[in-house]
């Protein structure tokens, strides 16, 4: 078990560095940061200073050193246009966002796991049939566009909630849903087929055979197994719920940090996307690590 | 631990309606390409063209799907953000599946560290959200059609890469591998005779599982203004434009994202059967 923990903890680092890798490389393919940051008509001293400020005389495997140092640090630099830290202005716009991603990754966690356990067992085919139709439904459809129609339905035409921003309960009503259609179907789907797997085991065989209720082995059983495997697939949900932030707070003009990296990208500021970027991989990776231990705990098959 | 390519798989699902072609996407799918290529020659007009006379027309027979609020037809104008979707398709595809082949490959023949580095490589290429990936590469490069095709090439290769790993490995253990070897049997010729025909049909498989998803992600870049740029015409930037305009025109958006969901879902119902049609046992 400390040996499986050291295995992840040293795979979680090495995705870390490669992820830290690609930014840098893709951060000097954005061009040259002096147009932007030194002002026109300066004497060459001065630009020469802000060289040297920037670390930028130094060979790139330096400045890499650097960076990786700042990151872990925790300075994630300096956004372009608003000349703040970007470490703050993620940690000013997260409450925001987590008060769409909280209530809805709750809610269609709940949502998914029933339903994905009513469409892999219900004795009704059309049960079956419908849930099946709604998941493989809205995975096909793109979150913007069902934000757009939950819009157009609830506040354009039956004008009972809020088109967009911030606000109090009914604001979160139309962002959350959104969220929530976005996220249930990973769940649903990886629900049920991990239940019939499950059930076409030997033990669950052997417990039929014991005698043990239909209802007790779905329960006891099969249930517990098949959260483990559901559990595994966390880096797909996690990135379901990126796209889905991204794409719904800026539906919905949510002062979030998806809503903040479309204006970044908007006005190309390039440190702020960067930031976002490397925050969200870290926090991809813990929270994978941890879902790997969760799952290690979950499921007595897995031995290592 | 579950390896990467039965993450992929077990989200798609199983199709559990047996094995028969399901030809209402297959046809689905064939209107929607032909209306694409040919749809130029048959259709009046080009997705520029502005009647400011005929603006937020609602759908009708002169304009199938409406106008928009510079008074262009929608339905011309998916017609060419289809073409847009279909182009990025074939590059990135091809780009994906050499790339994620060789990497693949390489990963699943080489043993210690370099098979070691490729399969953590591999591993968090496809752990990171793919739009952060799209948004990035956006920032730097500046958006447009370019860009987009990088973006998703990158994110395409580590998709092919993980599965061909993976077919690699539990191939090369094989009974009959080893049995070659053991006659002889060159690497180069194992790979070829042995290695090559099951890494085929894994990118097959892999190739009709995620074009949903690049159509799908294509869409959601460009509607944010990550993907394809003004003037090309995309289904997203189609839909963007009309988000605007819900209570006057709802048209603008509503329609193109029909008809987009009913093309992902036919993608994708293609290929869970192309999955389960090439091989049930591995990849379900």
């Amino acid at each position: 078990m400390v040996n499986f923990i050291a295995v992840r903890l040293m795979h979680g680092a090495i995705a870390v560095f490669f992820l830290m890798l690609l930014v840098f490389f893709l951060s000097s393919a954005a061009g040259d940061p002096l147009a932007l940051l030194v002002p026109p008509g300066v004497s060459p001293e001065v630009e020469a200073n802000i060289v040297r400020g920037l670390g930028l005389d130094q060979p790139l495997s330096t400045q890499f050193v650097i960076y990786v140092r700042d990151v872990l640090g925790g300075d994630l630099g300096t956004s372009f246009v608003t000349g703040r830290s970007v470490s703050e202005m993620i940690w000013d716009r997260l409450p925001a966002s987590l008060r769409l991603i909280g209530p809805a990754t709750a809610l269609s966690v709940i949502l998914g796991v029933t339903l994905g356990v009513v469409a892999a067992v219900s004795p009704s085919r059309t049960v079956r049939r419908s849930l099946e139709t709604f998941a493989a439904v809205t995975m096909a459809a793109p979150a913007f566009w069902i934000a757009l129609v939950l819009i157009w339905i609830f506040a354009v035409n039956l004008g009972i909630l809020p088109t967009s921003r911030f606000g109090g309960f009914r604001h979160h009503i139309l962002p959350i849903a959104t969220l929530t259609l976005a996220m249930t179907p990973s769940f649903l789907r990886a629900m049920r087929s991990s239940i019939l797997d499950v059930l076409g085991e030997e033990y669950i065989k052997m417990a039929r055979l014991k005698g043990v209720s239909e209802r007790m082995v779905i329960a006891k059983h099969a249930l517990k197994n098949a959260l483990s495997s559901t559990v595994s697939l966390t880096a797909i949900y996690l990135s379901v719920l990126v796209t889905g932030s991204v794409t719904l707070e800026t539906v919905f003009s949510w002062p979030g940090v998806g809503f903040m990296t479309y204006q970044a990208l908007l006005q190309r500021d390039f440190p702020v996307i960067r930031g976002v970027v490397i925050v969200s991989g870290i926090g991809i990776v813990l929270v994978t690590l941890l879902a790997d231990l969760i799952q290690v705990s979950l499921d007595r098959r897995i031995r290592l | 631990m579950s390896d990467t390519q039965d993450v992929t798989e077990d989200f798609e699902g199983t199709t559990s309606s047996g094995a028969s072609i399901p030809w209402v996407a297959a046809v689905g799918l064939g209107v929607f390409v032909v209306a694409s290529l040919l749809g130029p020659f048959l259709l009046e007009g080009s997705p520029d063209t502005t009647v400011l006379g005929s603006r937020f027309q609602p759908p009708s027979r002169e304009h199938l799907l409406g106008t928009d609020s510079l008074g262009r037809d929608v339905l011309v104008r998916m017609v060419y953000g289809g073409r847009t979707s279909l182009a990025l398709l074939a590059i990135a595809l091809s780009v994906g599946m050499v790339v994620g082949g060789l990497v693949g490959m390489l990963a699943g023949m080489s043993r210690g560290a370099v098979g070691s580095i490729l399969g953590r490589l591999i591993e968090t290429a496809l752990a990171i959200p793919s739009l952060l990936i799209a948004i990035l590469v956006a920032a730097a490069l500046g958006p447009g059609f370019w860009s987009l095709t990088i973006a998703i090439s990158l994110m395409l290769w580590a998709r092919f890469a993980g599965v061909i790993r993976g077919v690699v490995l539990s191939v090369r253990e094989r009974e009959y591998v080893l049995q070659g070897k053991l006659h002889g049997l060159s690497t180069a010729k194992t790979m070829w005779v042995h290695v090559v025909p099951n890494v085929a049909s894994a990118a097959l498989v892999v190739a009709s599982v995620e074009v949903g998803h690049i159509v799908l992600l294509e869409a959601t870049l460009s509607f944010l203004g990550a993907g394809i740029a003004s003037p090309q015409v995309s289904w997203g930037l189609i839909i963007a434009d009309g988000s605007n305009y819900l209570g006057r025109a709802w048209w603008i958006s509503v329609m193109p994202g029909v008809v987009l969901v009913g093309v992902i879902l036919a993608l994708n119902t293609l290929g869970n059967w192309v999955r389960d049609y090439l091989d049930p046992a591995k990849f379900v």
